[in-house]
């Protein structure tokens, strides 16, 4: 159990910044092609709530080992 | 003694960075796999609009003897009024009689024109500006003695998200004379779709939306104006969503468009227009070729419009997708020879 957390650990700073490059790229396809709704469909509507929760889950971690290493 | 400690072994940081990379080509590829390739059906409203103008034991009526549009009932209702005060001056003429100048008796058939009893079309190949300003397009300019003439198509004859063909395949699956890009109502999940009478589908949309009635009027929306119950209400026997509307409501250039900066920069562009009741123009300019063409901004495209006398004009597919075909083959040269859209306009004759 405590090396799945870790691994979890390990993998959790890599999330948001995989779906930030995701949306980047949504982003500047959008602009040449709004119609198509990168942005805001369905799927990336769930890739924004991953983004959300994974950023703030590794901004948490971040903190508290900074806070703890002081 | 003390045990040897064991080593956290850590990957080294150029791996890292591959494996988040493919990681997130992985993501991005199987999300577009997903949402844009892979064919999927979709369940469709299937509203059926009636046209008002026919009653429904004319169905199989000929075309020449379609009763002209939106008027005739109510001059029905009053046949016997208007017959004893103001004989036939009142009733309105069919599209028949109206546009029997441009229709013919049998079929003729040219490289660049047709005409029949119901149908007919000429292409001209236009440009404007020289050298590297130089614009090329295509009108065909289109007179129909009945509404049905003017069909759409959607690829595979489903549907759904990601059914995609070619226009000249579409062209000639659907039986077809003259066909053009439509609105790519496949890459979109919100919006009008009214497909040949029938409403697919009547979601809230951001885009301009464009209504061609039973009547043969052409109405154009903002996406806050428009209203699904009173489009069927009156009539409405196609429906599309992209635009942006090219004429305002009293025909002339708007002031600005219902799209992004990017999309209103010089491109290959399609887009319909109507002159009056039964008298359209589909226009295809090609584009990204500086010498040939450079393809044209919202703004040209409207004036292009408004030099043909259109009251109405709506912007449907442009770039690689902007495809004029007639006999199944291109009319324009299509910027890198086209692509699969999701849905075509076209021409026909009622029954083929």
């Amino acid at each position: 159990m405590k090396a799945f957390l870790n691994t979890l650990l390990r993998i959790l700073p890599h999330v948001p910044m995989i779906f930030a490059v995701i949306f980047i790229v949504f982003m500047i396809l959008d602009e040449y092609n709004p119609t198509m709704k990168f942005v805001s469909n369905d799927i990336s509507t769930v890739f924004l709530w991953i983004l959300c929760v994974t950023s703030i889950a590794s901004s948490v971690r971040a903190i508290a080992k900074d806070r703890s290493s002081k | 003694m003390l045990a040897p400690k064991k080593k956290n072994k850590r990957l080294p940081i150029w791996a890292i960075v591959v494996i988040d990379v493919l990681v997130t080509a992985m993501i991005l590829g199987g999300f577009m796999l997903y949402y844009f390739v892979l064919p999927r059906e979709e369940e469709p409203l299937n509203i059926v609009v009636s046209n008002p103008n026919i009653g429904a034991d004319a169905a199989d009526t000929q075309p020449e003897d379609t009763p002209a549009p939106t008027d005739t009932d109510e001059a029905a209702e009053t046949d016997e009024v208007t017959e004893t005060d103001e004989p036939e001056e009142d009733v309105p003429l069919t599209w028949a009689q109206k546009f029997a100048d441009h229709l013919t008796d049998t079929v003729v058939a040219t490289d660049t024109s047709y005409s029949s009893p119901n149908i007919s079309f000429s292409i001209e190949k236009k440009t404007a500006g020289e050298g590297r300003d130089t614009i090329t397009y295509y009108v065909a300019d289109i007179y129909l003695a009945d509404i049905e003439c003017f069909q759409t198509y959607l690829a595979g004859d489903t549907y759904g998200k990601g059914f995609r063909e070619e226009v000249p395949e579409m062209d000639a699956a659907s039986g077809a004379l003259l066909a053009m890009t439509g609105d790519f109502y496949g890459y979109q999940d919100e919006g009008v779709v009214i497909r040949n009478g029938v409403v697919l589908r009547a979601d809230e949309t951001d885009l301009d939306i464009c209504v061609l009635y039973y009547d043969g009027t052409v109405e154009t929306f903002s996406p806050e104006a428009f209203d699904i119950d009173e489009a069927v209400a009156k009539g409405a026997y196609q429906g599309w969503t992209f635009g942006p509307s090219l004429l305002d409501e009293n025909g002339n250039i708007p002031e600005d468009y219902n799209a992004k900066s990017k999309l209103k920069e010089n491109n290959p562009r399609s887009g319909f227009g109507c002159i009056e009741p039964g008298h359209y123009c589909f226009v295809v300019v090609d584009g990204r070729d500086r010498g040939y063409s450079r393809g044209v901004t919202l703004e040209e495209y409207s004036q292009i419009f408004k030099d043909l006398g259109c009251v109405a004009a709506y912007n449907f597919d442009g770039g690689e997708s902007a495809v004029m075909t007639y006999n199944d083959e291109w009319v324009n040269i299509p910027f890198q020879d086209g692509r699969s859209v999701s849905d075509i306009v076209l021409i026909k004759e009622v029954g083929a």
